[in-house]
């Protein structure tokens, strides 16, 4: 038998509670994209010609700079957690919001290059490149969005809590979350884009 | 000294939106068992449509055939996602892991309620779905398109305002799930007591865990599949439309890479039931604890790789049938290992027949049944003759009721009296276990038979089919509606045992089944916070008949 305090000083566990809750999170969606993914595959490999000749082509070039641009908001959440580990919390503070910014336009340029197809009339009902175009990339998208919402959140008051260490753990999922969202996005790219 | 709790909190929050990881539990387990009496209530609709096709059905009316469908498709949901899942892991998962780890709580009590009210949600919208229009979905369980994917034929949208329910039923009870999934991981791996090893967990611990690490892995292709379906009903986009160069057998892949291992999360929790309870009433430790480990490891990695045995006869590769006719018979000797296992505990054990002990071993004899039959239809070569007859139905009835129900009323009534604080009627608990397994095996034996005949499944009267209605074919018909309508009564014998205990059983002692593991070390029922001060584990979960000991158990926090 043993008392509380002693209790918690015995319980450092080798991963944090949240952060472990986040990895359980991100293996549900990797199998959730696997699945998409995988379906995708397979329903492409029953055509002779893919993309479907009388369909509208898909800029790749366009969404390479686009894709460019997410992959630099990698390295500035890292940066992120780099200060705040080292209770910088201002430094922190400006890299989380470099990387909201950057996301923010890639969402939103995603969403213009949507407007744009769709006016060239790729739809999800215009066929199946249409239609698994819109559910994978739609779904990377829905996911960016929440990661941004997560952003914001982490500038508003995961920064401004009291604890250090809280403040750490918060930025420290936070960074788990985008990284996936970002590392996620070049596969799908070369998959839907350019395969 | 209880630091861990300053504030009480008041009725609502103890009792209803409660973050305790004990009242989550009960809130779950009496959810499942109030659902399973609504699955069963259809059972015993459409059993008296097939016994006596076109009668008046007693405290029914007339069925017809769109509600056979609904009936039947219900049935499956409700009984599998609404009463087995949960009560076997997200109910006894949330009573039993904080305490059988030594903590006081999930890591994430906040989330854990809110689990609940999200699976809560999920049933509000499936049995909220029975009174639109149109009625609940007709589609099967299974959801097969086209059938389930009817937007694409032209139908207007609120006539499949049943199906769209029951998606986003199925996709909020995942949600929930999942929250609960988080929880029991984190607090498992993060928070056991000092001294609670992996290898001195009880197993049922490490059955939740493969249980939810299984779960977690095998939800996400499904969620995909009915995304699509559900754009496939709403914006009409194809995926499953062969016509616009879709594949509805996609789906079937889709379904079934989830729909498998699924059988695997209900297996497991409920195999771990019984082991505790066999260990705890044989007086014996668990027989070979690492070979049921690894056996359940190796089963819960093979659950991913077994999944076309649902499909032999929808056109796949011969090549690819061989593949997984060979992995599904080899999923069956880990669970081969698990049950002798059982038995050896069992073997010159001093065996005490309580109601739960009962339970746990009719579980195990009736399971034995559906787990030989499933061998047969894991060969293709048998399953495209028996596809689709009953005797696929009385074998996945002889795998499931034995798991759910058998497994599921052992854990009941073992844990009864450490969380309610009062025993239930031994007498009565004999009589409601023998009433069950006599009914049930007369209820599910005749199915095989009729499989066999050539009696296939969903469909709603046989008086179409001369061969089929044959004078002793009807007859077993009836045999099979009748015992369902027994054993459907002789769980009003559970719910009068589970009230008069629940209101006036004598109170309950702290370990009254002299068992090992950390719960019983508490107050029946454990107080909010269980434990004051934190247990120290000093040995694995069943030294029952130690040499040298006075008493016959070994409790894990006794020095």
């Amino acid at each position: 038998m043993i008392a509380t305090s002693e209790r918690e000083a015995q319980q450092t566990p080798v991963v944090d509670n949240a952060i472990l809750a986040m990895l359980i999170v991100l293996a549900g969606e990797v199998m959730f994209f696997t699945g998409m993914i995988s379906a995708y595959m397979v329903s492409r490999a029953g055509f002779e010609v893919w993309p479907p000749p009388d369909q509208p082509r898909l800029s790749i070039s366009r969404t390479a700079l686009n894709t460019a641009l997410l992959l630099l908001s990698a390295p500035t959440m890292l940066l992120a957690v780099r200060a705040v580990g080292r209770d910088r919390r201002r430094a922190a503070l400006m890299w989380v919001l470099l990387t909201l910014l950057l996301g923010t336009f890639f969402v939103i340029m995603q969403g213009l290059e949507w407007v744009r197809l769709i006016g060239f009339g790729l739809t999800t009902t215009s066929g199946l490149y249409g239609a698994f175009f819109y559910l994978i990339v739609g779904a990377h998208g829905l996911h960016a969005i929440i990661g941004l919402i997560i952003l914001f959140t982490a500038i508003t008051v995961g920064l401004r809590t009291a604890s250090d260490a809280s403040c750490r753990r918060f930025v420290r999922v936070t960074a788990l979350y985008w990284i996936f969202v970002v590392a996620l996005w070049p596969i799908l790219y070369t998959i839907v884009y350019v395969l | 000294m209880s630091t861990h709790h300053a504030a009480k909190p008041g009725f609502l929050g103890r009792y209803v939106f409660s973050t305790d990881h004990k009242v989550i539990g009960l809130q779950y387990l009496i959810t499942g068992v109030l659902m399973a009496f609504i699955g069963g209530y259809l059972a015993y609709v459409f059993r008296m449509q097939l016994a006596f096709p076109g009668n008046s059905i007693p405290g029914f009316g007339e069925l017809v055939p769109q509600q056979y469908n609904t009936f039947v498709t219900m049935h499956g949901t409700i009984m599998i996602f609404w009463v087995a899942m949960p009560v076997l892991l997200a109910g006894f998962g949330n009573l039993l892991i904080p305490l059988m780890v030594g903590t006081e709580d999930m890591a994430f009590p906040t989330l854990n309620m809110l689990s609940y009210w999200v699976f809560f949600l999920s049933t509000v919208v499936l049995l909220g779905s029975f009174f639109v229009p149109g009625s609940a979905f007709a589609g099967g369980w299974t959801a097969y398109p086209p059938l389930s994917a009817d937007g694409y034929v032209g139908t207007p949208f609120w006539d499949g305002l049943g199906g769209h329910l029951w998606i986003l039923a199925v996709a909020l009870e995942f949600v929930a799930f999942l929250m609960g999934g988080i929880n029991f991981l984190v607090t498992t791996i993060n928070m056991r007591a000092p001294g609670m090893k992996w290898r001195r967990m009880p197993i049922i611990l490490w059955m939740l865990v493969i249980a939810v690490l299984t779960f977690v892995f095998a939800v996400g292709p499904l969620i995909a599949g009915a995304v699509m379906l559900l754009l496939d009903r709403t914006l009409h986009t194809g995926f499953y439309n062969p016509a616009a160069g879709g594949d509805p057998i996609l789906f079937q892949h889709l379904f079934w890479f989830f729909g498998h291992p699924e059988v695997y999360v209900l297996l497991l929790p409920s195999l771990g039931i019984i082991c505790e309870i066999i260990s705890v009433f044989s007086r014996k430790p668990l027989f070979g604890y690492r070979a049921i480990l690894y056996s359940t490891i190796v089963a819960g990695v093979l659950s991913f790789v077994v999944w076309a045995h649902h499909q032999f006869i929808a056109g796949i590769d011969p090549r690819m049938s061989s593949f997984f006719s060979i992995t599904t018979i080899m999923i069956s000797i880990p669970f081969a290992i698990v049950i002798f296992a059982c038995i050896a505990t069992l073997w010159r054990g001093s065996i005490r027949l309580t109601t739960p002990m009962l339970f746990a071993l009719g579980a195990i004899a009736e399971f034995l049944i559906g787990g030989v039959t499933g061998i047969y239809l894991g060969s293709s070569a048998l399953d495209i003759y028996a596809h689709d007859t009953y005797f696929v139905v009385a074998h996945f009835h002889y795998t499931l009721i034995p798991v759910v129900f058998f497994g599921g009323l052992a854990g009941i009534y073992f844990w009864f009296p450490k969380f309610v604080g009062r025993t239930t009627n031994e007498l009565l608990g004999k009589v409601h276990f023998w009433l069950t397994t006599i009914s049930f095996n007369c209820a599910f034996l005749p199915l095989f038979i009729l499989g066999i005949a050539g009696q296939h499944r969903r469909v709603f009267d046989y008086s179409a089919f001369p061969s089929l209605m044959a004078g002793e074919l009807t007859m077993l018909r009836q045999i099979a509606t009748y015992a369902v309508i027994v054993m459907l009564a002789a769980q009003i014998l559970f719910v009068v045992n589970v009230v008069i205990s629940f209101l006036r059983g004598p109170k309950a002692e702290n370990n009254p089944w002299q068992a090992n593991t950390l719960e019983w070390s508490v107050a029946s029922p454990p107080p909010h916070g269980n434990f004051d001060p934190y247990p120290a584990v000093y040995r694995g979960a069943y030294e029952y008949s130690a040499p040298g000991r006075s008493e016959d158990w070994w409790p894990q926090d006794a020095p």
